[in-house]
């Protein structure tokens, strides 16, 4: 018998393991859209699975129509934006609950993504010139070489999320962008020193869905046809990027490396899905995977609580000698900490 | 300067609950004065705070800075013209960000925000330095701890360091030191009387706390019932002890609070 690491590694192969990375780029460029509110902001935008169809099908439709594909892929970011706009101001000048206000914008989004395809739930590209396949023209140019449409997918997702990575972290930087962090961190604090906190969110949900449909629009390119459904579970699936991605980077705090880190889960994730898939289940089960995967790293800090609880009881049930050992280590270990953080400790005061 | 006239602001019109909050509050700040306002509780202190911040529009009444009608600023337009430091520590600064981001956030108050400048640039290094090194907290060597590090009176020191890192035309304080235990109040109001006579910056200060009332500022004020009704200044302030305070709110409906009092 097989363990069960080898029989899942049977089920890996370079092709499908590529395929996965290429998608994992494409995705990753909305993952970081997903970051910009959940993690800087701090707003639970809801507005991803609607407006990553709207990218798409904005594009779908701009290219059939004959238009530059470059052109193509600013106007689906646009209309993205547009999305984000309405579900900002439905939060910032309504006052509705950024998730209501999301779930709401999503909704409506359905019937125009519907309206945009005109009225199908599919629309294919077929073999219209793309971004994807000028890159395959380009590599066959100067390597004489053919490479497959998805490899060439890769490059593209690659390419546009290395420059998402660079640009955010760029503007992140800046006094401009310190102010959209400090909005996520402390909206009361920001606005007492002049920054008008709703403007920022507004400005922050709008870039977060311009980058959702641009990834989007990218993953028409790589399908070859839009799909009315296509953005279902995005969110999930973005926070669920964010949180591995988490995992496997906890120890950096270069903030580039966190934005890095993101598109890294997004790639994790569609390599994890792909294995899924080989093991014979439905590329559905993957919205309950990554339901199940967003749970467990939420409830973590909780789970974490209470193994100490139960460690405490452990220690309460050691004999008299060992328990006063122990609470004195706990009271050194705690007086360090105080002396380190608290005001006055030590010789300061 | 800061000029207060005819302020009214009643809450819950219309509903049992109905409360007149501001009561026709005229008061002039002039520049350099340091005023402590007093009051029980529901005195409209705080309400008095907020419309002057510009979380609560007045129902009636202006307010001008320096001859600037901000009655209708939002209260991020006012950020150019008032310095906060609120009664909660957390609230003062970002807590995830740096010392220096914090301190660099606050340089740029009431100001524009470039998205083409860096906002950490070496330039201020050594302001901030100097600046950090004056709280006498030791802070000027961890320019780069996250905030959230912090207990809440270094917290409390770098807000007030934030509010007048830029000199505000008035700063406003909160009972900033009311959520820290004794030792490290007074170390924090220490620092506040400090950096206010350095810099001769226009204060308000709130307080719950009758000492600390009189021993800083020129000029105290006590509230009651959204009234000021009681406004001392100079030599009289002087003179004032805790006895003649609680007799003035023995005269009052409202009978002053244990805190005040121990306080």
């Amino acid at each position: 018998m097989a363990s069960p690491f080898e029989l899942v590694l049977s089920y890996i192969n370079v092709n499908s393991l590529l395929g996965a990375v290429g998608q994992g780029f494409i995705w990753g460029v909305m993952v970081l859209g997903v970051y910009i509110t959940y993690k800087i902001l701090n707003v639970s935008d809801l507005t991803v699975d609607g407006s990553f169809a709207t990218g798409g099908a904005v594009f779908a439709v701009t290219i059939l129509s004959g238009m530059n594909t470059t052109l193509c892929l600013l106007l689906a970011m646009l209309a993205g934006g547009l999305c984000g706009f309405v579900t900002g101001i439905l939060h910032t000048k309504f006052k509705i609950p950024a998730i209501l206000a999301g779930i709401l914008t999503q909704l409506g989004l359905y019937s125009i993504n519907l309206r945009i395809l005109h009225g199908k739930a599919n629309v294919s590209i077929g073999k219209i010139d793309t971004n994807i396949t000028a890159i395959s023209k380009l590599i066959n140019k100067i390597f004489n070489i053919t490479i497959p449409h998805t490899r060439s997918g890769m490059i593209l997702g690659i390419i546009v999320s290395l420059a998402c990575i660079l640009l955010l972290y760029f503007l992140l930087g800046t006094e401009f962008g310190a102010s959209i962090r400090a909005t996520g961190n402390n909206e009361k604090m920001i606005r007492a020193l002049g920054v008008n906190t709703d403007s920022i969110k507004l400005f922050g949900i709008i870039l977060s869905n311009m980058l959702i449909a641009l990834s989007g629009a990218m993953l028409v390119q790589m399908n070859k046809y839009a799909d009315v459904g296509m953005g279902k579970g995005a969110i999930v699936y973005g926070l669920a990027s964010i949180v591995i991605g988490e995992v496997f980077f906890r120890k950096f705090s270069n903030f580039g490396i966190k934005l890095a880190s993101s598109v890294f889960g997004c790639i994790v994730f569609f390599i994890i899905r792909s294995v899924v898939i080989n093991l014979g289940l439905d590329a559905n089960d993957m919205q309950l995977l990554s339901a199940i995967i967003v749970v467990i790293a939420l409830a973590m800090p909780i789970f974490k609580e209470n193994m100490n609880i139960r460690k405490i009881g452990k220690r309460n049930s050691l004999n008299e000698m060992n328990q006063s050992k122990a609470y004195d280590q706990d009271y050194k270990e705690a007086i360090e900490k105080r002396n380190v953080t608290e005001i006055g400790g030590g010789d300061n005061a | 300067m800061l000029k207060l006239k005819n302020i009214y602001k009643t809450f819950n019109v219309g509903t049992i609950n109905e409360k007149r909050a501001l009561d026709n509050i005229n008061l002039v700040l002039n520049d350099g004065d340091f005023v402590t306002v007093i009051g029980g509780n529901g005195a409209g202190k705080s309400t008095l705070q907020n419309v002057i911040s510009g979380t609560i529009i007045p129902d009636y009444g202006t307010i001008e800075i320096n001859n600037v009608d901000i009655t209708k600023y939002p209260e991020h337009k006012r950020a150019k013209y008032i310095g906060r430091v609120f009664q909660d520590p957390m609230l003062g600064t970002a807590s995830d960000m740096w010392i220096s981001e914090n301190l660099a956030l606050a340089m740029k108050r009431g100001e524009k925000r470039s998205a083409f400048r860096w906002m950490i640039d070496n330039k201020n290094n050594k302001f901030f330095t100097d600046q950090l090194t004056k709280l006498g907290l030791g802070l000027e060597t961890r320019m780069k701890t996250k905030v959230k590090l912090l207990s809440g009176g270094q917290r409390q020191a770098l807000t007030l360091l934030m509010s007048t890192l830029k000199k505000p035309d008035l700063l406003m304080l909160d009972e900033h030191t009311a959520a820290l235990d004794p030792k490290t109040a007074s170390l924090v109001l220490n620092l506040t009387n400090e950096i206010i006579e350095s810099s001769k910056i226009t204060t308000l200060m709130i307080t719950h706390n009758m000492r600390d009332a009189l021993a800083y500022g020129n000029r105290l004020v006590m509230m009651d019932q959204g009234k000021i009704i009681f406004d001392v200044s100079g030599k009289e302030k002087k003179n004032l002890t805790v006895e003649d305070l609680l007799k003035k709110f023995n005269q009052t409906k409202d009978a002053p609070s244990d805190a005040m009092i121990l306080g």
